[in-house]
Formats: structure tokens, C-alpha cells, sequence
């Protein structure tokens, strides 16, 4: 397998600046509520993509569980903003915690290989979803929870489409820098030694269990981050919203995007969530061609769009530096 | 609890049991030959099940025996097109196992999803194909129904047990399984024998489909949760064994229906996935295992 | 003397098959002890047993006189016991550098938290370890591929960077399986002269080879395995010349003569 196409550090940046800035002007270009609105609900879904990618691309565990860990950061956030009337902060920082702690139960699986730790996380997911159906009097059950309120920061209310989508933009943008620091350092080296050769990880005095476990934990806890923002986001919670389907959509969302790559994981969350949006006449085919797009990138080798975009990017950029090279040594004709 | 409705009970768990064992054995053959975990398993019962309603519609006089074989053909040609069409591809340019599973996961979305577009979303009754009067065994009545279904799903499972010992494909694919590359050598025609596997596995799972049809109703995402629970009753009897895939399926198909009585019914679902959960953690090995050490 | 490894009766057994049969060992502290065998006889699996990929299923093993049987692995490569691989298991997505400093991961402390903040204390660490790093590269002959991926190098230099991510932490003992396995004349003299550099820096090496060269060349003692038994222990000279290692690899002696009688 090929090693990851590499970029000069300018470029990326430059492209993330771009990125940020256009996430930054829209809702001032596009103020219509709907469009903030579901923008929002995309970038909630990269910060859980995010997290996947961390398990999937990092340390090469395929979580098909993490819908479940949404769920009990929304439900932490909304019952403890609702029925308790905390803070907003604090219901915040509660959910991350409870879908943290609700991850170590996953521990003692983390021993199995690949396929059989998928379905054992998809267990996870549909034994989670049961509890948030059947136990009304802690969920609501079906009926869900409604009137979550607005997220709050001290003194500020963030009431309105507007504020909220610059809350999850803030918190997506917090996310990316912290995994960007994140697996470059020692406890990145270990997962990725692990998802590459793990005899020799151990060897080298990587303790398997505990890394993988601290890997579910990072990844639930950034995704009860994630849930905390959707209930506050969406304002009234469902089961529904937190089925094993909504666990594959956001693997779908890590495939598409190109497992290893952070950026991807972000992209393949906005092509997910929106492209719905776009294809309103064909919403029926929407699952269609998602299916498909999986199986297409799946048989392109891992790299996604991102790895798509990377690959035709270099060659532009080869293209450029080239006739570059060949202009500056008279070679043109 | 009365001996009649345990026996009720019992041939409840037996009927589902058969049907998960159909299911069940489709994921082990292709396990076995090709290591996939065949995510789009529970797709090509569901197929079974509409092509054998639409049967139905066409020919309306036909009993269960043709619908049967009806969902069997077609379910075992659709998993032949997704073999031939996409796994194939994706093998031959070296694609990593982990990225297959996951492109099979695509396949069921699709599969899934172009179901719901041909058959529409919602569930679609199967026929009256049984007498309504239940059987009487002393006190207890048991439906016809169920008994058809576990009859069927034994005489399958009989046929499939005689065709991998008793015909040269059979033995070709048990050889493939264990020894791919020492079957190659023997001049096995790999490719073809990994076809037929997904021809069998994909035969079992429309005649699963046709039943649980039968049973309940034919809907676009019929398949997807009773696959999850087959595979789980693949586990419990021993990934990889197709004796495992058959017992393991039925003692599932009972232990499921005796739990939702004595449990709880809304959890019903979930006593499949703990139970998984803990035959991992356990018994990896599962019953085959425990039974292999044994000896 | 006090030994740096003790072997006690350390078996194996895989269902029907004893890999390792009761094999009683001890190596000294600096020396490089050369473990030879016929292919089946169990060397492999010894040094499975002793950096701890595998537990033994009954005997004992004493690493510098604390009882250290069945220890795990990571914790064994925390106590100074490194190897490398007889198939080579680098990380070829990763870099050279990255290779090497995930061998220096037992001797760092930080975590999730010191990575997202970057404490001065995490900062202080990676330097640390690029830097040991570049000294290990440098030890091996590779300090000018410091940021190529791994899989870019040619497979005699890839053998180098596993002995490199081996030697890193500075282990007390450093196993090495087939290291020689591929490489030409000139490669396998320069592997020689870099294990007696590693030697020399105060590691103790246990070297599995086929190579016959590199182990009379390399190694002070030669311990031999037969059926994962220990057959013979002595040195170079002792071993070359004893009858029963000769008939384990060779055959009954005789058996030139015989064949000959058929031509």
C-alpha cells in the first residue's frame, strides 16, 4: 500500500483557511434559516465522523456503535437541561463524560479482530437504542423529549440558527486542531502501530487493550460532545434519531470522505447530510447512491474523496512545478 | 408455566431456529470460502421473500413448496450477480478485507433501498398458505404453519448436508474452505466454486426469506436484524461449521422466543446482541469449539 | 556470575505439537549467544516465549533473577527484552523516524491530554525521542532516510530500521530473528559489524540464523535445537565439530558415501 500522498504544510493550511472562512461567511451570505440549519446538523455530524475516523482511521478499529454514544450525549445534555435545569455548559461537559464512561464497557472487546469487534459495537448500538425506546421513564421513550431549550455560554444565549451553527462550528474547529496534535504525538504513534502490525506494537511495550479501549473512549466522549449539540441543535429528541442506521451512516460518512483523513471525515460528513438536500426530486434514490458510493470507494482502495482530491491536487501541483522547473532551465518551448 | 405452552413455546423457537439456521449457514459458507462477514446476507432474504409474494401474485394457486423454491432460485441468483458483478472485482484488485466487509455494508444499503423503491415501503402480506385449524398434540395446538417451516427448513438443510458429501461440487467446496490453495493445485476452478458458494448461500437465505415471510410479512427491511441474529447463532455454534450454523440457529431461534416470555418482549432484540456479545468475549470458539476440546 | 536470562524447563505445546520441550537456558550478560537449529526445531518459537508474543505452558524464566514468567509482551518490552522479526513487521505507512520512535514508546509518559494541550513536559519528550531516534538511525547506517516512509527503503536498509527500532530504548537484550535472511555477502558482513557495535554499546543479543557465516562470526556461544530440544551448547568450535549437531542437519554421517553408491 502506498504511503499517503504528501503535501507541502502551505498548501494544507491554505486549505483549511479557505475552508474555515467559507464556513465562517455563510450564514452571512445565506442567512435563510433552513439553509444555517441543516449546515449545523452537517457540522455536528463531522465532529462525530471525526471521532470515527480517530477509531477507523487511526487505529484501524471499524466501530459500527458510535450512534450509540450520539444518543447518550443527547439524551445526558437534554434530560439534564430539561428536567434539572442546569446550565448549558455543564450538560455540555456531562454528556461528553456519560458517553465516555458508557464506552468503557466496550473494553472487554476490544480483544476481538476486526469483523467481530463491528458487530460487536453494532450490538452495542441496538442494546443502546432499546434502553433510549423502552425506558420512558428516563427518555420519554417514543414519545422523545421536547423543548430542549438554547445552549448557553456564561452570561450569552445562543438563541437563534445563527448562534448555534457558530457554537458547532467552534466546537468542529476545536475538535480538528485537537486531533490534529493528537495523532502525531505518542498516543497516535501507538494506535496507528497497532492498526498497522500489532505483534510488533507489542513488542515495541504498547499495551493493546489499553490503547484501543483509551481510543473508544476518546472517540465516545467526542461524540457525546457531538450529541449534546444535536439535542440542543434539533431541539426535541427521538429514539428514532439513534438507530444502528445512523451508526452505518456515519461509517458511511468516514468511507466516502477517505478513512485516515481527518479533512475527509469532515467532507464525507457534509456530502452525507447535504446531499439529500441537493437531490430533493431523488431523495428515494439517496440511499441508492450511497450504498453504491461506498461500494465504488471502497473498491478505489480507502482514500476516498479526500484521497481523490489529494491525488488530483498533486498532479496539478506536479504539473505546475514542472514546467516551473522546466521554464526556469530554458527548457520551454 | 403449563407443559402445553412449553411445547407451544418450543415449536415457536423451532420454527424461527430453522429459519435463522438457513441464514445462518449462508454467512458460514461464505465465510468460509471467501472470510468475508457478508453484511448484504439478510438482503437476499428479503429478495426471497418478494420475489416468492410476487410469485404468488402471478400464480396465486401456487401452495408454499414452489414460493419456496421460487425465493430459493431467485436469491440464489441475485448473490451470484453481486459475486460476479462486484465482489469479484473488488478481489481481484486486492482490495483489504476490512474494506470489502465494509463494501458489503454498501451492498445492503443498496440492495436495501432498491427494494424499497421496486416493492414500495409498505410490508406486504404473505397469503393464507395453511390450514387455520391448529394441530392438536394432547393439550397443546400448535399452528400448521410452524411445522411446515420446520419441516422445509430441514428438508433444506438434509439437501444441503447431502450435496457438500455427496456430489463433486459438494466436496469441491468443502476442499476449497479449508485448503484453497492445495484445491487449486487439485484443479478446482476457484472462482467457480466461490460462485456456487454464494449461489447456495444466497438460495438458503431466499428460502429463509419465503418462510419468515410466511410467517410475519415481506417488507424492504425484513432482512437486516434477523441476519444480525444469525450471524449470532452462526457464533454461538461455531463460526466456520456448518453443523455449528444449523444448531446454532435453532438453540438461538428457542432461546430467543423462551426470553421474550420470562424477560421482557421490547428487549427481545437485545437478548440476541448480548448474548453475541458474551460468546465472544467466552466462547469464540462457540458450541463446535467447546465440543471439539472435549474430544 | 549471575545471569541476564534464565531458561528453566520452558515448554510449548500447541494442541498435539511441543514446540519448545523443557529447554533450559541462561545467557550472560554481554555476550551474543547464536541459536541454531534445522527448520521445525523450535527457535522461532523460543524467542516467542522469551519477548513474550507467546506464554509458556509450563517451566520458568528469570530476567536478571526477577521471576518473569508469562509476563505479556508490552511489559517484557518495558523490562528491556526488544526483537525483531523473521518476516519483518515494520510500520511501512510510516515514516523511518516514526518507525523508530514508537520503539521508544515504553520510555515515554504522555498521554491524550499532554497531546491536545501540548504541555511543555510533551514537548520536551517528542524531542527526546526524535533525538534517540536519529542516534539509533545513525548506530545502523541510515541517519540520510530519517523521513522517507518505510516502505520506500530497499529490503536490506528495512532490516537495519527494525534492528534500529529494536536497539532504541537501549534494551539489556536484544533478540534477533534471521536478521541475515535475504541480504548478500556485503550486507550480512555489515550486519555483523553493526550487531558487534550494538554488543559492544552494552546489549546482550540472542540471534536466531540459518546463516551459518554470520553466526560462527557474530557469536561467542552457539546454543542448538533439535525438536525444541536443546541439543547442544557450546562454542563456535565446539558446536562445528560435534557429531549429533552435524547428523540434525545433515543426515547419519555416512550419507555422501551412500548416495554416491547410487550414481
Amino acid at each position: 500500500m502506498s504511503a499517503r500522498p504528501q503535501f507541502h504544510a502551505g498548501y494544507l493550511w491554505a486549505g483549511r483557511i479557505i475552508m474555515l472562512a467559507c464556513l465562517i461567511a455563510v450564514p452571512i451570505l445565506y442567512p435563510q434559516k433552513y439553509v444555517v440549519h441543516v449546515l449545523g446538523l452537517a457540522m455536528i455530524f463531522a465532529i462525530a465522523a471525526l471521532a470515527l475516523q480517530v477509531l477507523l482511521g487511526f487505529a484501524g478499529l471499524l466501530s459500527i456503535g458510535q450512534a450509540a454514544f450520539l444518543g447518550i450525549g443527547a439524551y445526558t445534555s437534554a434530560i439534564l437541561t430539561t428536567r434539572y435545569k442546569l446550565p448549558f455548559e455543564l450538560a455540555f461537559l456531562a454528556a461528553g463524560l456519560s458517553a465516555g464512561i458508557a464506552s468503557l464497557t466496550l473494553v472487554p472487546i476490544t480483544r476481538l479482530r476486526g469483523v467481530y469487534l463491528a458487530v460487536a459495537t453494532l450490538g452495542f448500538t441496538i442494546i443502546i437504542h432499546l434502553v433510549l425506546l423502552n425506558e420512558e421513564w428516563l427518555t420519554g421513550g417514543s414519545f422523545g423529549i421536547l423543548n430542549i431549550p438554547w445552549p448557553s455560554l456564561g452570561p450569552w444565549s445562543l438563541k437563534g440558527e445563527t448562534a448555534i451553527y457558530y457554537l458547532c462550528l467552534g466546537v468542529l474547529v476545536v475538535t480538528f486542531v485537537a486531533l490534529h496534535r493528537l495523532m502525531p504525538s505518542r498516543f497516535g504513534r501507538a494506535l496507528q502501530a497497532i492498526m498497522l502490525e500489532e505483534d510488533a506494537a507489542r513488542a515495541c511495550g504498547v499495551d493493546l487493550t489499553y490503547y484501543k479501549s483509551q481510543a473508544f473512549v476518546v472517540a465516545a466522549i467526542i461524540t457525546g460532545f457531538a450529541g449534546s449539540l444535536f439535542a440542543h441543535h434539533s431541539q426535541y429528541l427521538n429514539p428514532n434519531d439513534f438507530t444502528f442506521w445512523k451508526s452505518i451512516e456515519i461509517v458511511l460518512m468516514v468511507a466516502v470522505g477517505g478513512i485516515g483523513s481527518f479533512a475527509g471525515a469532515v467532507t464525507g460528513a457534509f456530502v452525507v447530510t447535504l446531499l439529500p438536500e441537493f437531490l430533493r426530486a431523488a431523495d428515494e434514490y439517496r440511499m441508492v447512491i450511497f450504498g453504491s458510493m461506498l461500494i465504488v470507494f471502497m473498491g478505489l482502495g480507502h482514500r476516498g474523496l479526500a484521497g481523490l482530491f489529494s491525488t488530483f491536487a498533486l498532479r496539478v501541483l506536479q504539473r505546475r512545478s514542472l514546467a516551473e522547473h522546466a521554464s526556469a532551465h530554458g527548457l520551454t518551448r | 408455566m403449563s407443559g402445553s405452552q412449553l411445547l407451544e413455546l418450543l415449536v415457536g423457537g423451532l420454527a424461527i431456529g430453522c429459519i435463522y439456521s438457513l441464514i445462518a449457514l449462508g454467512f458460514t459458507m461464505i465465510i468460509r470460502a471467501t472470510g468475508v462477514l457478508h453484511f448484504a446476507q439478510g438482503e437476499l432474504v428479503m429478495l426471497g421473500a418478494m420475489f416468492g409474494v410476487t410469485a404468488h401474485r402471478l400464480l396465486p394457486s401456487l401452495p408454499l413448496a414452489p414460493l419456496l423454491l421460487t425465493g430459493m432460485v431467485f436469491g440464489g441468483l441475485a448473490a451470484v450477480a453481486i459475486e460476479l458483478g462486484v465482489y469479484r472485482t473488488l478481489r481481484v484488485r486486492r482490495i483489504p478485507l476490512m474494506n470489502i466487509t465494509i463494501a458489503t455494508i454498501g451492498m445492503s444499503i443498496l440492495l436495501q433501498n432498491t427494494g424499497q423503491l421496486v416493492w414500495g415501503s409498505e410490508p406486504i402480506a404473505y397469503p393464507k398458505l395453511f390450514a387455520s385449524t391448529a394441530y392438536s398434540l394432547g393439550p397443546a395446538r400448535i399452528a400448521p404453519q410452524l411445522v411446515w417451516i420446520i419441516g422445509m427448513g430441514v428438508v433444506v438443510m438434509l439437501l444441503l448436508q447431502l450435496f457438500l458429501a455427496f456430489t463433486r461440487t459438494g466436496r469441491a467446496m468443502q476442499a476449497a474452505a479449508q485448503r484453497p490453495d492445495t484445491a487449486q493445485l487439485m484443479g478446482i476452478n476457484l472462482t467457480r466454486i466461490t460462485a456456487y458458494t454464494y449461489a447456495i448461500a444466497g438460495a438458503l437465505g431466499g428460502g429463509a426469506g419465503v418462510l419468515l415471510g410466511s410467517l410475519f410479512y415481506a417488507s424492504f427491511n425484513m432482512g437486516f436484524l434477523p441476519a444480525i441474529k444469525a450471524f449470532v447463532a452462526a457464533t454461538l455454534g461455531g463460526l466456520g461449521s456448518i453443523g455449528g450454523a444449523m444448531f446454532g440457529g435453532i438453540i438461538f431461534g428457542v432461546i430467543e422466543t423462551f426470553a421474550a416470555v420470562w424477560i421482557s418482549t421490547s428487549y427481545k432484540d437485545a437478548v440476541g446482541m448480548v448474548m453475541l456479545i458474551l460468546i465472544l468475549l467466552v466462547w469464540p470458539e462457540g458450541l463446535v469449539g467447546l465440543i471439539r476440546k472435549r474430544r | 556470575m549471575t545471569a541476564l536470562l534464565a531458561l528453566d524447563r520452558l515448554t510449548r505445546r500447541f494442541g498435539g505439537i511441543t514446540a519448545v520441550d523443557a529447554l533450559s537456558m541462561r545467557l550472560e550478560a554481554g555476550e551474543i549467544r547464536g541459536l541454531i537449529g534445522p527448520n521445525g526445531a523450535g527457535k522461532t518459537t523460543t524467542l516467542d516465549l522469551i519477548s513474550g508474543l507467546t506464554a509458556p505452558t509450563s517451566g520458568r524464566m528469570e530476567l536478571l533473577q526477577t521471576d518473569v514468567t508469562g509476563e505479556p509482551a508490552h511489559r517484557l518490552a518495558g523490562r528491556g527484552i526488544r526483537r525483531t522479526f523473521q518476516n519483518l513487521k515494520l510500520f511501512t505507512e510510516l515514516s523511518v523516524l516514526q518507525n523508530v520512535m514508537i520503539g521508544l514508546h515504553a520510555a515515554g509518559t504522555t498521554g491524550v491530554c499532554d497531546a491536545i494541550i501540548a504541555t511543555p513536559r510533551q514537548r520536551r519528550e517528542e524531542e527526546m525521542m526524535v533525538q534517540e531516534s536519529l542516534g539509533a538511525l545513525a548506530t545502523v547506517g541510515l541517519a540520510d532516510q530519517v523521513n522517507r516512509p518505510a516502505s520506500a527503503l530497499a529490503y536490506g536498509h528495512r532490516r537495519l530500521l527494525e534492528i534500529a527500532r529494536a536497539i532504541v530504548a537501549r534494551p539489556i537484550l536484544l533478540l534477533l530473528d534471521e536478521p541475515a535472511a535475504g541480504l548478500n555477502t556485503s550486507e550480512a558482513e555489515t550486519l555483523v559489524i553493526t550487531i558487534r557495535r550494538i554488543n559492544a554499546q552494552g546489549v546482550t543479543a540472542l540471534l536466531v540464523e540459518h546463516h551459518m557465516d554470520v553466526i560462527m562470526a557474530a557469536c561467542s556461544r552457539i546454543t542448538v535445537l533439535n525438536y525444541g530440544q536443546k541439543l547442544a551448547e557450546g562454542t563456535p568450535g565446539e558446536i562445528r565439530g560435534n557429531d549429533s549437531v552435524i547428523e540434525a542437519y545433515l543426515g547419519r554421517p555416512g550419507l555422501e558415501e551412500r548416495i554416491s553408491a547410487y550414481a
